[in-house]
């Protein structure tokens, strides 16, 4: 029961986590750009592997938020220069770095155990596993304390500089007009997307972090009326997407990240069939 | 012509580039404190990039803009960055630029005017609230102060971002297009804060496109057209070749 209750634990935090950054993602329209990160993250995770040997090395985490960063500025880089359409830049740089990094495992990971699949859809069931001992003293999976503490530097980052995010999102003209350097405020919040996604990699995985990043607060863009309300149902609605997907998952036996995303699907697809019904009925 | 010591705002020989095409070129003109300028122009004049410049959104590739205060004189020069000027100055850019279904209140939008003076961290308090609910009540907003910006008109867009604006309590104002896609009634009531405002010693420099009501409005008119074809008083520009030539082409 106690992993049952662990792996909720984990999934929860990591939604509320996903729910807090992705809300100024949707609000900035930078849905695609979650994906396009979750992808080539994995070339940071490859290149930190291959450097130091080691699968847990905390630079694994620092060379993937740096290359989620890295995507950023080169997508935005290209998508200022000639001959170069906007949306393809991300079609371009996100297949390329991810390939780059499918080839590299392929071709000098042989012998260690860095699963394709495994980091693109995540296991959940295996999350618990590896623990944090203190002493002897079991303090419960070590995923779940990596993903405490990232919802806590989100949390913390967007308490300090709300005002900030909600200037450059909503007017990004006169944020530079009043000094508020939203260049400097858009390349944090991708260094955070990125920490987000590399912490999730093994709960959910790659492709089902954009679903818990986007899903929830493009559910809660529908129903709220202010960026706080927004953050508040985007959390509410991923913990509920994770207790159900949870619950039905152990029930089903299927994948639990998959579980928990369809259900997403599921409860975006019913808020917008309300909000078009109340609206057009 | 006009005494320096009224001038506020001189712009002097200002070129503006985007990559390889020039967009303005050798402009130069001088605003007296407490008027009220027109810039009119065709399409694709370099209206909209004139007060980008100034606001210092783009890059000058020559030229130097000065804005005289009562107790200083702040620059921006061609090639270089100055923050200085821009911090005196208040924006009001065209309704379209922003996602009016953003999750946001009226009242929040307004009060975006004193995140500027706020800087970094400080969170707005009980005066910026004030001043945001005083602005509210000068453009006649103040009923839909706790609306989401979703559901205005265009003209009540415009109103709010001029509320934002008159927060800012700067001395220059910089207004692109505020008269588009908005009703006679609107129209009349945003010229009438602004001339409260003009009254109250601000200086505003406002794109334009209907040529009727330029001396209704307006003190004077800046033609241009990828370069400045003219400047002087209303009944100087009005029905003069100057308007014509800066048509023409």
């Amino acid at each position: 029961m106690s992993h049952i209750l662990e792996i909720w634990g984990i999934a929860t935090i990591t939604g509320i986590s996903c729910s807090l950054i992705g809300t100024f993602l949707v609000l900035r329209r930078l849905s695609m750009m979650v994906d396009a990160i979750t992808h080539t993250v994995f070339l940071g995770i490859v290149l930190a592997f291959l450097v130091t040997k080691d699968l847990n090395s905390p630079w694994l985490i620092i060379g993937a938020t740096a290359m989620g960063v890295g995507t950023v500025y080169a997508v935005e880089w290209m998508q200022q220069r000639r001959y170069i359409r906007p949306d393809a830049a991300i079609g371009i740089v996100f297949p390329f770095l991810f390939a780059l990094a499918i080839v590299l495992v392929t071709l000098f990971g042989k012998h260690i155990h860095l699963d394709v699949d495994t980091a693109i859809l995540g296991d959940l069931a295996f999350a618990t596993f590896q623990r944090f001992t203190v002493d002897a003293y079991d303090l419960g999976p070590m995923l779940l304390w990596i993903a405490m503490l990232v919802c806590l530097i989100n949390a913390v980052c967007i308490a300090l500089f709300k005002k900030e995010l909600i200037l450059t999102t909503f007017d990004p003209v006169c944020a530079k007009v009043y000094q508020a350097m939203p260049m400097a405020v858009s390349y944090g919040l991708m260094t955070l997307t990125s920490l987000t996604t590399v912490s999730s990699f093994q709960t959910v995985g790659a492709i089902l972090v954009t679903g818990c990043m986007i899903g929830p607060p493009a559910t809660a863009f529908m129903l709220a009326r202010s960026v706080k309300a927004m953050l508040f149902i985007s959390m509410v609605v991923s913990t509920i997407a994770t207790t159900i997907g949870v619950t039905l998952a152990f029930l089903w036996d299927v994948s639990i990240g998959g579980m928990i995303a369809t259900v997403i699907g599921c409860i975006y697809g019913l808020v917008w069939i309300y909000k078009y019904g109340r609206n057009n009925g | 012509m006009m005494s320096d010591s009224k001038c506020i705002l001189k712009v002097d020989h200002l070129s503006v580039a985007y990559d390889d095409t020039v967009v303005l070129k050798d402009v130069s003109f001088q605003i007296e404190k407490g008027t009220m300028t027109a810039i009119v122009g065709p399409n694709g004049a370099g209206k909209s990039t004139l007060i980008k410049a100034v606001l210092g959104l783009v890059p000058l590739v020559e030229g130097t803009i000065d804005l005289t205060l009562d107790t200083k004189t702040v620059s921006a020069y061609g090639g270089a960055k100055s923050n200085s000027i821009y911090n005196h100055i208040a924006y009001v850019p065209q309704t379209s630029t922003v996602d009016w279904d953003y999750p946001i209140t009226v009242f929040e939008v307004v009060l975006m005017g004193t995140y500027r003076r706020l800087g970094w961290f400080r969170r707005p308090g009980k005066r910026e609230r004030d001043e945001a609910t005083k602005a509210l009540q000068t453009v006649g907003m103040l009923d839909y102060a706790e609306r989401s910006i979703s559901q205005l008109s265009g003209g009540q867009q415009q109103r709010v971002f001029l509320a934002r604006a008159l927060v800012e309590d700067q001395e220059v104002y910089l207004l692109d297009e505020p008269f588009k896609g908005i009703d006679k009634t609107t129209e009349s009531v945003l010229v009438k804060i602004m001339k409260e405002m003009q009254s109250a010693g601000k200086t505003l420099l406002i794109v334009h496109h209907n040529l009727q009501t330029l001396e209704v409005y307006f003190d004077q008119v800046l033609c241009v057209n990828r370069r400045l074809v003219g400047m002087g008083p209303v009944r100087d520009i009005v029905g003069s070749h100057i308007l014509d030539e800066t048509y023409s082409y």
